[in-house]
């Protein structure tokens, strides 16, 4: 079990948060602009790196805000974790 | 003021089925509070302090904590809180009014949350059973709140300068569930409940 530093409520029980994906991933300014292609792209390819990953988390059972984790996928060690337009906290 | 019917309250018929148990052994007490209002607040990007000031509130809490006496605000996120107030205790104008004075969304939640009180020397230990936070005294202590999991229902926790009385506010929905996880766990030490008995008439 994964214990998580939540930005406002501090180390909390995996079991409080939920996963959100990849982190960074920003919905294009102009989606009509886009082909097929591109479009299926940014909804559902995903880097699905080994190792560092920068990922999306939400505090669901607590403060329910939505931040971003610093997870290695090998390791499970988390290196930080940020707000969404913040600076890092280590764990 | 017209007579108004008793509400029903969502451990009501846990409270019958339960009401023989318990006794002056009990190691572990609670109290089901009833007549209290629940009020939902969130603001964003504002100062918040001035803007708490200008509502006629006292000052936000910090981050994991809460603050006040009869009126209550537990802090719920870096831009949420929850107000509790005593029913019969004039609750802030702005929420008679419907109006606050700042862009603040007011939610009357009343009916959708339990308040229980735990407290003895078991009233810790046997919430510990359940939760995976930290709810040691030092860590946990006076003025704190967590929102967090008890017996994988959402509850809302806060701890006391006693450190053997825990406030807990659960979903009216999960009331029940919670209440018949404390009875079974708390069995052990001879665990009590009881209903807050109702502010005077005429409030
Ligand atoms: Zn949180």
């Amino acid at each position: 079990m994964l214990l998580i530093e939540c930005p406002w409520c501090g180390p909390r029980d995996e079991s409080e948060f939920a996963y959100g994906g990849e982190a960074d991933i920003s919905r294009p300014i102009d989606p009509d602009a886009l082909s097929d292609a591109e479009w299926a792209d940014y909804l559902f390819m995903r880097s699905n790196r080994k190792g560092e990953n920068r990922e999306i988390w939400n505090h669901q059972h607590g403060c329910r805000r939505w931040f971003v984790v610093e997870r290695d996928t090998v390791s499970y060690a988390i290196r930080a974790t940020f707000p969404m337009d913040g600076e890092g906290r280590s764990p | 003021m017209p007579e108004r019917p008793r509400d029903t309250h969502a451990l009501d018929a846990f409270m019958k089925g339960f009401s023989a148990t318990g006794g002056g052994s009990a190691e572990a007490r609670v109290l089901v509070h009833q007549g209290f209002s629940v009020h939902n607040l969130r603001l964003r990007g504002q100062d918040h302090a001035q803007a708490f000031a200008r509502c006629g509130l006292p000052a936000p809490p910090a981050n994991n904590e809460w603050a006040g006496d009869d009126e209550t605000l537990y802090w719920l996120g870096p831009d949420e809180w929850l107000l509790v107030c005593p029913e019969g205790m004039a609750t802030p104008d702005f929420i008679a009014s419907g109006a606050p004075p700042e862009p603040m969304t007011v939610n009357d939640l009343t009916g959708g949350w339990v308040m229980l009180t735990l407290s003895g020397p078991g009233a810790r230990p046997l919430l510990e059973r359940g939760c995976t936070i930290d709810l040691n005294p030092a860590v946990m202590g006076e003025g704190h709140c967590a929102q967090t999991l008890l017996a994988k229902s959402p509850v809302l926790l806060a701890t006391h300068a006693d450190p053997e009385r825990v406030t807990l506010l659960v979903r009216r929905s999960f009331a029940e569930y919670v209440a018949l996880w404390l009875a079974h766990t708390g069995e052990p030490c001879h665990i009590a409940f009881a209903f807050q008995a109702r502010h005077a008439a005429g409030s």
